[in-house]
């Protein structure tokens, strides 16, 4: 029997479209990010000096952006190693500040429990804010992700939760010795986390 | 700050096209769970390059989602799979009903069988209605890639659903293939 291509398209299109005609998409919409437009305002007008003033306004802002959140018990599983207090980034800056430092940020988990000023969580562009927390070793659950190998330039081996329950959470192992977890309420899935993680590495 | 008709269009775009959206990665990945994933990954790139994005926001998001979906490849075979059962959507069933649905089940899973590059071709071109030049642009690829990869897949899918076509044929008197859906 022939089929011609008009009548195979035609038939797998209405099978498709048949199928799928009930998938709603259930999750919320995103807010577009007021830093990231006015970047992309300040680049397309070609101003290299509106370019270095927001950069420095910028920094100013994000200066504080490492801090404690105050929550005792982090969002780690406790399988994990002893649970340490979870600071919140709220963007690439302070991200990048805290892999930069990771034991440093272990020591000083008891310093803040501040709130920047100026920064709204309800407006962060996703996957901020991302609570990072330094554990002892990679919990038993997550799942090896070499994607994340060499994070932002880092010396790490990735990990990242899949099953629902563990969240957003993505794993960097530091040369065996410290791990950093990082997790985020604005996304769903660990590979979802560690996709927008590599997207805002790549794009900062 | 983000003027509030910014925002507006934005809201507009989305809530009209992730719908659809949704199907183009269902398509490409297989299971909801997945696809929901890869539109809200989709939609907060298209948020954050807004900018850019909104002189073509339907092509800026389509190249973003076929983008993550090959993301997706590279890094699936690499490691364990995820404990996602295989699924189909939940749809009202009737009695009548089963044998399409039958079908429309086998027609699935020939796309899932096909390689990812494939199933990406079919369903722009074929689902999305994309010219073979727009889908190249969306797959960066050349014209020429598109093609073959369109002959190939058509190929595949007439080999693995040429027993259900015929079935089709068998059990519609006027021997027309499935009826076709409303398309938003």
């Amino acid at each position: 029997m022939h089929i011609d291509d008009q009548e195979l398209i035609t038939f797998v299109r209405a099978a498709v479209e048949d199928r799928t005609e009930v998938l709603r998409y259930r999750r919320p919409l995103p807010r577009l990010s007021g830093r990231s437009a006015a970047r992309m305002r300040a680049r397309s007008a070609g101003v290299a000096v509106a370019v270095a003033a927001a950069s420095a306004v910028l920094a100013v802002l994000t200066l504080p952006a490492v801090l404690g959140s105050g929550q005792d018990g982090g969002t780690g599983p406790s399988a994990a190693g002893p649970s340490v207090t979870p600071w919140t980034v709220s963007d690439s800056a302070a991200l990048e500040a805290a892999l930069a430092d990771p034991e440093g940020l272990r020591v000083r988990r008891q310093v803040s429990t501040s709130t920047p000023v100026g920064v709204d969580p309800g407006a962060l562009a996703p996957p901020y804010p991302v609570e990072v927390s330094v554990l002892a070793r990679v919990p038993g659950q997550a799942v090896r992700y070499r994607p994340l190998d060499g994070f932002d330039g880092h010396d790490v081996r990735g990990w990242v939760g899949i099953k629902p329950t563990e969240g957003a959470t993505v794993w960097l192992e530091y040369d065996g010795q410290l791990v950093m977890q990082l997790s985020a309420r604005t996304v769903l899935t660990g590979t979802a986390l560690a996709t927008l993680l590599l997207r805002e590495g790549a794009s900062s | 700050m983000i003027a509030p008709e910014e925002q507006d269009e934005f809201d507009d775009f989305a809530r009209g096209f992730c719908d659809r959206l949704l199907r183009i990665a269902y398509v490409l990945v297989g299971n909801v769970h997945d696809a929901e994933d890869l539109v809200q990954v989709t939609l907060l790139q298209t948020a954050r390059h807004w900018q850019a994005a909104r002189r073509s926001p339907h092509g800026y998001a389509r190249t973003v989602l076929v983008n993550a979906s090959k993301d997706r490849w590279r890094h699936r075979s690499r490691r364990p799979p995820e404990d996602f059962p295989e699924e189909t959507v939940d749809a009202p069933v009737e009695d009548a009903m089963v044998e399409q649905l039958l079908e429309r089940d086998a027609v699935l899973t020939a796309l899932r069988r096909l390689p990812p590059r494939q199933r990406a071709v079919v369903a722009l071109r074929f689902l999305e209605d994309l010219s073979v030049e727009a889908t190249a642009d969306v797959l960066g690829c050349s014209p020429g890639t598109v093609k073959t990869q369109t002959s190939r897949a058509l190929q595949r899918l007439r080999t693995d659903l040429a027993p259900v076509i015929a079935s089709s044929h068998a059990t519609r008197p006027d021997g027309s293939p499935c009826t076709s859906t409303t398309r938003n």
